[in-house]
């Protein structure tokens, strides 16, 4: 048996780590072979992860020139600063090195590149991020449906979920199960905000249910807003096992999806095509509620005495204290250190304390602010005794939705996890109607950071 | 609690059995690209969508041969005169469909079989999403049972 360790405290998913591990053995392979030397580099297929490619590149001491999609919904606007481009307009450009990053759909690009009259492996490369993330062997247009490797695979995954599923109704015998795989607080915040709805209850105290977890940071939330029934389990497990068993049976069983997306890709493809936003893919998908609902807003426990000690020890000035969250699970900013100094720099001379919220591992303080790690129980009382927050789309956002501060929530142009059409409080109509909502287009970052002092 | 997991997972290994039995019935040239469509529903909305867009789905992902299973009756599309590649289409019982429905919604996903499905896969069904905001069975059938842009 393995004996693997999980953390589940981690900043990234061990997978997503090995596959851009991957990724970036393979492009400093191909720099080794000169492969780049005069050329710009196009990268296709990466939307998602354009952040992480980049950031790959950059430390090979590279840098994208192009980014391009076949999607038209992500052709000429900003990514990473970069206006994105359709793929049959990389024809047009000359002394490009294409580097296709797409596991899903590397076949159709390659394809596409090659009617273009590129040549793979010359004008072209696709990019797998090693031999795990390689198409399966055997997977290929005269072989099965599924090849009998994996298919054995997913049937012991299945068998293993089983199991768990049976040992957890021993335990909480008839109690419904809601599987929250997404590692993410602002998923298990929003969800929250529907459950009591759906369950018949005012509050989430009174939900009858066993919720399963993914990370030890939201597992720590569901405690903080009054869940009873918690498990948490490894991000692999869920994947593995249990979401493997909701595919096969979940009809049949008392186990439920909590969010939009695991199962299937059906609310993932709206995303990108039509008006719906994240809050809909709970109430909507999740629910499946027919008419609209109000929100139950998750209350979280009052420690006032608690905060302000914390102020008193840190120096922070009650009441004119801006804390400021630069960083998401899921995505990086595009602020420069520097932006961010100028930021700092402009609220301190107006006489502000400033404090970083440094949630998770690596995270860093800004310059010439007061790192502080935030219990997420005291969240919304802590930036109330602050009276500021400033923070990239987070998670952490969706926590501070109703706090009775003054809100700066900064989105991101072309980045998928910080979209102000999909996770916009103004668009989900969630929060207190006094969030300030702006856009990082990553061209115009300077002036953002203006902007946001002018509020100050 | 043991025999009821037996229970699904014997239908989803009925389910590969059929769909491999129509599968291979057709690879018989390692050139060709076959694909497998599953019709359950008689829902017009979808099968509207499905058909008006099934050429474009076969001519992008460079399809020669789509077999058909099908629960429904499908002759009134009169397939044959308008799918511009190799068709097949084949019958199933509403028993087999069921086993079929059960093994899709297992594996998911592959790339040479597709579902025509609103209301499948279990646990998450997208029929009433029609009609909510501006998503409509063309959207859907199109971005994601299709999976074009």
């Amino acid at each position: 048996m393995d004996k693997k360790i999980n953390n589940y405290d981690a900043a990234w998913l061990d997978e997503r780590a090995e596959y851009f591990e991957g990724v970036y053995l393979d492009i400093k392979k191909l720099k080794e072979r000169s492969v780049f030397s005069g050329k710009k580099i196009a990268i296709v297929g990466s939307w998602n992860n354009a952040a992480e490619i980049n950031a790959i590149i950059e430390k090979l001491d590279m840098s994208i020139s192009i980014i391009a999609d076949n999607n038209p919904n992500k052709q000429g606007v900003s990514r990473l600063g970069i206006t994105s481009q359709s793929v049959e307009s990389l024809a047009n450009e000359k002394n490009i090195a294409v580097l296709v990053l797409n596991n899903a759909y590397w076949r159709d690009i390659q394809k596409q590149l090659l009617n273009l009259g590129f040549a793979e492996n010359i004008d072209f490369y696709i990019v797998f991020g090693g031999e795990r993330f390689m198409p399966e062997s055997g997977e290929g247009k005269e072989s099965a449906i599924i090849p009998a490797e994996l298919w054995n695979k997913l049937c012991i995954y299945a068998e293993r979920g089983f199991i768990s599923y049976s040992e957890l109704s021993l335990k909480y015998p008839g109690l419904p199960v809601w599987l929250m795989h997404q590692p993410s607080l602002g998923d298990l915040y929003i969800f929250s905000m529907f459950l009591p709805v759906a369950m018949g209850v005012k509050n989430i105290s009174d939900c009858n249910c066993v919720l399963i977890v993914t990370k030890n940071s939201v597992r720590k939330l569901a405690e903080a807003i009054g869940y009873r029934n918690i498990v948490l389990i490894s991000f692999e497990e869920a994947h593995k096992h249990w979401l493997m068993l909701l595919k096969l049976m979940g009809d049949k069983l008392n186990i439920h999806n909590a969010v939009y997306h695991g199962l299937n890709g059906f609310f993932q493809t709206l995303v990108w095509n039509t008006q719906v936003t994240f809050r809909d893919s709970f109430t909507k998908y999740v629910f499946h509620f027919v008419n609209e609902v109000e929100p139950i807003y998750p209350q979280f426990p009052k420690r006032s005495d608690i905060v302000k000690a914390e102020f008193k020890r840190l120096n922070l000035k009650v009441g004119k204290t801006v804390v400021i969250s630069p960083y998401a699970g899921h995505f990086e900013a595009t602020i420069t250190p520097e932006q961010w100094k100028r930021l700092t720099d402009a609220l301190a001379d107006k006489g502000y304390t400033l404090c970083t919220n440094c949630g998770g591992a690596g995270e860093l303080p800004l310059p010439d602010t007061v790192p502080v790690f935030i219990e997420l129980q005291d969240c919304v009382e802590f930036t109330e005794t602050a009276g500021y927050f400033i923070g990239i789309r987070s998670g952490f956002c969706d926590l501070l939705c109703t706090a009775g501060c003054r809100k700066i929530v900064i989105y991101e142009t072309g980045a998928p996890a910080a979209s102000i059409d999909f996770f916009g409080f103004e668009s989900m109509g969630i929060g207190d109607g006094n969030i300030i909502e702006v856009i990082n287009d990553c061209i115009h970052t300077d002036e953002l950071i203006d902007e946001i002092a002018n509020y100050f | 609690m043991e025999d009821m997991f037996m229970k699904y997972m014997a239908e989803a290994e009925r389910g590969k059995c059929i769909v491999e039995k129509y599968y291979y019935r057709h690879v018989n040239n390692a050139s060709q690209n076959i694909v497998m469509l599953i019709f359950p529903d008689n829902d017009s909305r979808l099968l509207s969508s499905a058909f008006r867009y099934l050429n474009s789905f076969l001519s992008e992902f460079h399809y020669d041969v789509v077999i058909i299973l099908s629960s429904i009756d499908l002759t009134e599309y009169d397939l044959h005169s308008n799918v511009l590649k190799k068709l097949y289409i084949y019958d199933l019982s509403q028993s087999q469909m069921a086993s079929v429905l059960r093994f899709y919604s297992f594996i998911q996903e592959r790339i040479n079989i597709r579902l025509l499905s609103f209301s499948v896969p279990f646990n998450q069904k997208a029929n009433d999403l029609i009609g909510f905001k501006d998503i409509t069975a063309d959207n859907l059938t199109y971005h994601y049972l299709y999976g074009m842009f």
